[in-house]
């Protein structure tokens, strides 16, 4: 259920208030970032993608239902915009598990933290950047971002048994990567390249 | 590894979000197979590491990079929070900066006071340091009726404001013998 005070604002923006989609900014440009970056796992990418995914949202918020979730819509947007740019980049593809490894930025994260620690987290990310895109989204917003299959099922435009598909898929692939196996190329249920 | 062992293998891909009916398959069999078991928590291990890359705070500045390139797009958008406050501070340093200045050139325009302070009495509790206005009168409330004097249309509410301000005087900053301009 939206929440009233977002709604209200949402309502501002549609007549235009400047002001009003600064606070929708303030209260998702963090997270917004965070999908971005986890998807591409680049600080700059991850900047730029969630500044196309905002000034999208706005130039459409007129359009925007507001019985719906803002925020996965505006999920959506950021992820479908990961996804293509990973497609055009040919990220996946061309990940080397190493290569990947190695250009993790630090992106925000404690400095303080151990330097075992920093490895273990550059070692998942690489893990995952060898997933094919609509996996990786998955995961990302599964076990990373902690959304429920049905909030997934809404960005991703999917239904449930799909999402729940995906991610018990994703999840093989992961583990797959996680040991160190050559994730093999295969087709899916859906007709997508796995790999 | 048997038939079960491989369709419960199957369904740990799905972590939390195994059906109701599946959960329980899963947590019956583990309690017998101490290899799916194994399996189980490598996996709950596995998905606990993708936590890892849980969002911590945001690289500084990220935020307004972000922010810099969608506002030109956004009519009338406010400015980030750290440059309005940053023009509040200069506005108040602005405006002290003029009261400041207001109060001392009424100070010199008095005849006879300069730039020189009253020196404040013990029991004077009021928190004016500097008041040049005040302090060219030689009777109690002269300083108010010559301030009137000299800016016959102004409010002496405005007066006595301008007459207290919290900025202190040259004879309280430098000594004696050193040289004012």
């Amino acid at each position: 259920m939206p929440d009233p005070r977002e709604i209200e604002l949402i309502q501002r923006c549609q007549q235009g208030s400047g002001d009003a989609f600064r606070e929708l900014f303030d209260r998702y440009q963090r997270r917004t970032y965070w999908i971005a970056h986890n998807m591409l796992s680049n600080y700059d990418t991850a900047q730029d993608i969630s500044q196309e995914a905002f000034l999208r949202v706005f130039r459409n918020i007129g359009r925007f239902d507001t019985k719906k979730n803002f925020y996965t819509w505006l999920y959506q947007i950021v992820v479908n915009l990961c996804i293509d740019h990973m497609r055009r980049a040919s990220h996946s593809r061309a990940a080397d598990l190493e290569e990947v490894g190695a250009g993790i930025p630090d992106g925000g994260h404690d400095p303080g933290e151990s330097t075992g620690r920093t490895e273990l987290r550059g070692r998942v990310q690489a893990a995952l950047d060898r997933l094919p895109p609509k996996y990786k989204a998955v995961l990302t917003l599964r076990d990373i971002q902690g959304f429920s299959c049905e909030e997934i099922a809404e960005i991703v435009g999917a239904t449930n048994a799909t999402v729940r598909w995906r991610l018990h898929r994703a999840r093989k692939l992961f583990k797959a990567a996680w040991d160190g196996k050559k994730l093999e190329a295969v087709r899916d249920d859906e007709g997508d390249e796995l790999v | 590894m048997d038939k079960t062992c491989l369709e419960i293998r199957d369904l740990l891909a799905l972590g939390a979000d195994v059906a109701p009916n599946e959960r329980i398959a899963i947590e019956s069999h583990v309690s017998l197979c101490a290899e799916c078991a194994r399996a189980l928590a490598d996996m709950q291990a596995m998905i606990g590491t993708l936590a890892l890359l849980r969002e911590g705070p945001m690289p500084a500045g990220a935020a307004e990079r972000i922010w810099r390139g969608v506002q030109p797009a956004v009519p009338g958008a406010r400015r980030p929070a750290i440059l309005a406050w940053a023009a509040r501070a200069a506005a108040i340093l602005v405006i002290g900066l003029a009261v400041g200045y207001t109060s001392k050139s009424m100070a010199a325009r008095t005849p006879g006071s300069g730039v020189a302070a009253e020196e404040p009495s013990l029991d004077d509790t009021r928190p004016t340091i500097v008041s040049g206005v005040r302090s060219s009168g030689a009777t109690d409330g002269g300083g108010q009726d010559s301030a009137a004097s000299l800016n016959p249309g102004v409010p002496m509410f405005i007066l006595q404001a301008w007459s207290r301000h919290y900025l202190p005087s040259v004879d309280e900053i430098l000594e004696s013998d050193v040289v004012r301009f």
